[in-house]
């Protein structure tokens, strides 16, 4: 015998994808912006990357804007002079439920037409991709980062950025 | 009721499953699909659900918003599914249903809330005229099992955050620890024993208007003291639970901290001549450490602190964790006994006070 009970799990609803945005033919003379979202050693981890890219495509302008926390998405300020500056934008460290909100930040520079590269730490990855196919863009590019990142020290970074930094020169590649 | 023949349409539109009638085998399958708490729950049935909306008088079809982080359009019926699921009575359907829409209005983050390694969970709070009409308890063990309307519409809104939001531990939820306060997290106001005026009062509301004030919070921290006769001893063990690292209201702007009051330590503030003013004032002046222990630990380097703060350099310079009196809310719940409680919120979401309709 079985009762009949109304399913209580809401349905994702369909979602207009986009692909995300191309990124530039060449790197040369561009502006990339790395998007510190202020967790713990997530600046450090973008320099790491911003000189593993340096070696393999030299001339790009690089610029650092740090966000006042995690926990909220880019203000505005900074939503403006990206807009005005960057050719592309590489921003993490999503390694907690702020990957929630470096996620939005994805999402809303790849609706403007800006390509991202976001780095989130391996627990939060499905969540990033959750969140960015909801928020419209269909493939946007998650770089795996193993965890954790934050609290770790100076070799330990070393070591999460040589994981992934073929991954991030592939992607700025297109 | 109001939109009777659109409660149907919408209850009809959801998916309905068949599950077996053994209460055993019925939790099994449930928990197999990925509904609920893991706890046993009433079937929400077609009687059950349209009989709680229309003993309510809530309009079924109404949109409540979009809840994260699933991005599912929610209404009053998907609230209701999960109300009944939670074993609540009609009369608290209401009292979910504020909660919820405080939850859902963006700029509350829950998105943040959903999936944080926080523990938080979101406190309601009830205050007003339908703490008493549905029989909430607002004394000893108020934050404790025992009472249907306190449990059920604690359990119901976390329901409705797994079902409806897809928030489910280390799938989307990714509490390190979480806590028991992810089960339910539901008390009333003692406003009958508390020697100022309602919260529900102070933050605008007539006193017999109903409302609930909902908050992500830590679970509670006990505050024991048996020995202080004045307020400024009293408080100074209160303070004594606010001056710590490992609670996000010390690092990120803007948070507040609940400081639920007994109420025989509220009397015996009051007899000091403080108001809840005071009560705020003073700690705000006096629960407070020096720069130099915040540069221990916690989340020092990556605080987001108001610009006054960020400008002290004299690792003596005693700070409090929170910004200004207001933000710590004073309460007073419970019953006998000379303990009170501080509640941190979880720096990521606001602490708001709405209409329960």
């Amino acid at each position: 015998m079985t009762t009949l009970v109304r399913n209580p799990v809401s349905t994702v609803p369909e979602r207009e994808l986009s692909p995300a945005s191309a990124m530039p033919a060449s790197l040369s003379g561009r502006t990339v912006v790395l998007l510190d979202n202020s967790k713990h050693n997530a600046g450090e981890l973008l320099e790491r990357v911003r000189q593993a890219v340096d070696q393999s495509a030299p001339g790009i302008n690089w610029q650092v804007e740090r966000k006042a926390g995690a926990f909220r998405p880019v203000s505005d300020e900074i939503s403006q002079r990206i807009r005005e500056r960057a050719d592309l934008v590489i921003t993490g460290n999503g390694d907690c439920g702020c990957a929630s909100w470096s996620s939005g930040d994805t999402a809303k520079f790849e609706r403007e037409g800006i390509p991202v590269v976001l780095l989130v730490t391996t627990p939060f990855v499905p969540l990033a991709h959750h969140l960015t196919r909801s928020a419209g863009v269909a493939d946007a590019r998650i770089v795996e980062v193993p965890h954790p990142v934050g609290g770790l020290g100076p070799e330990a970074l070393d070591d999460r950025a040589n994981a992934i930094k073929d991954t991030v020169i592939k992607l700025l590649a297109g | 009721m109001a939109g009777g023949p659109k409660v149907s349409d919408v209850l009809e539109a959801g998916e309905w499953v068949e599950l077996p009638d053994d209460p055993q085998a019925m939790l099994e399958e449930a928990n197999r699909l990925g509904w609920g708490d893991g706890l046993p729950f009433i079937p929400p049935t077609r009687d059950r659900v349209e009989a709680i909306l229309t003993a309510s008088g809530v309009d079924g079809s109404q949109p409540l918003g979009t809840i994260q982080p699933s991005g599912a359009r929610i209404t009053a019926t998907d609230v209701a599914v999960n109300a009944v699921m939670a074993g609540c009575d009609a009369i608290v359907l209401p009292v979910v249903l504020a909660a919820m829409r405080a939850m859902l209005v963006p700029g509350f983050n829950l998105e943040l809330m959903q999936s944080t390694t926080h523990p938080t969970a979101p406190l309601v709070i009830v205050h007003g005229e339908i703490a008493t009409r549905a029989g909430f308890n607002t004394g000893t063990g108020s934050l404790g099992p025992g009472n249907p309307s306190n449990a059920t519409v604690g359990r119901a809104i976390r329901l409705c955050l797994i079902n409806l939001g897809h928030a489910r531990p280390g799938l989307m939820d990714f509490a390190t620890q979480a806590s028991p306060a992810k089960y339910a997290y539901c008390m009333a106001e003692n406003a009958s024993e508390s020697p100022w005026d309602p919260y529900h009062v102070e933050a605008g509301f007539d006193p017999d208007e109903s409302a609930v004030t909902v908050m992500g919070a830590e679970g509670p921290h006990h505050v024991n003291d048996h020995v202080s006769t004045t307020a400024q001893g009293i408080l100074s063990t209160v303070g004594s639970m606010i001056t710590v690292l490992g609670s996000n209201p010390t690092w990120i702007n803007k948070s507040q901290s609940l400081i639920v009051l007994g109420p025989e330590h509220a009397a015996t503030i009051a007899a000091s001549g403080f108001g809840r003013r005071d009560v705020q004032m003073w700690l705000y002046e006096n629960a407070r450490m020096p720069l130099s222990k915040y540069k221990s630990g916690g989340m020092w380097g990556m605080q987001v602190w108001p610009r006054w703060k960020q400008v002290i350099e004299d690792d003596a310079f005693l700070l409090c964790p929170l910004d200004s009196p207001d933000s710590f809310r004073v309460i007073v719940g419970g019953g006998v006994g000379r303990n009170s409680a501080v509640i941190p919120g979880d720096g990521l979401t606001p602490c708001v006070t709405v209409a329960v309709d």
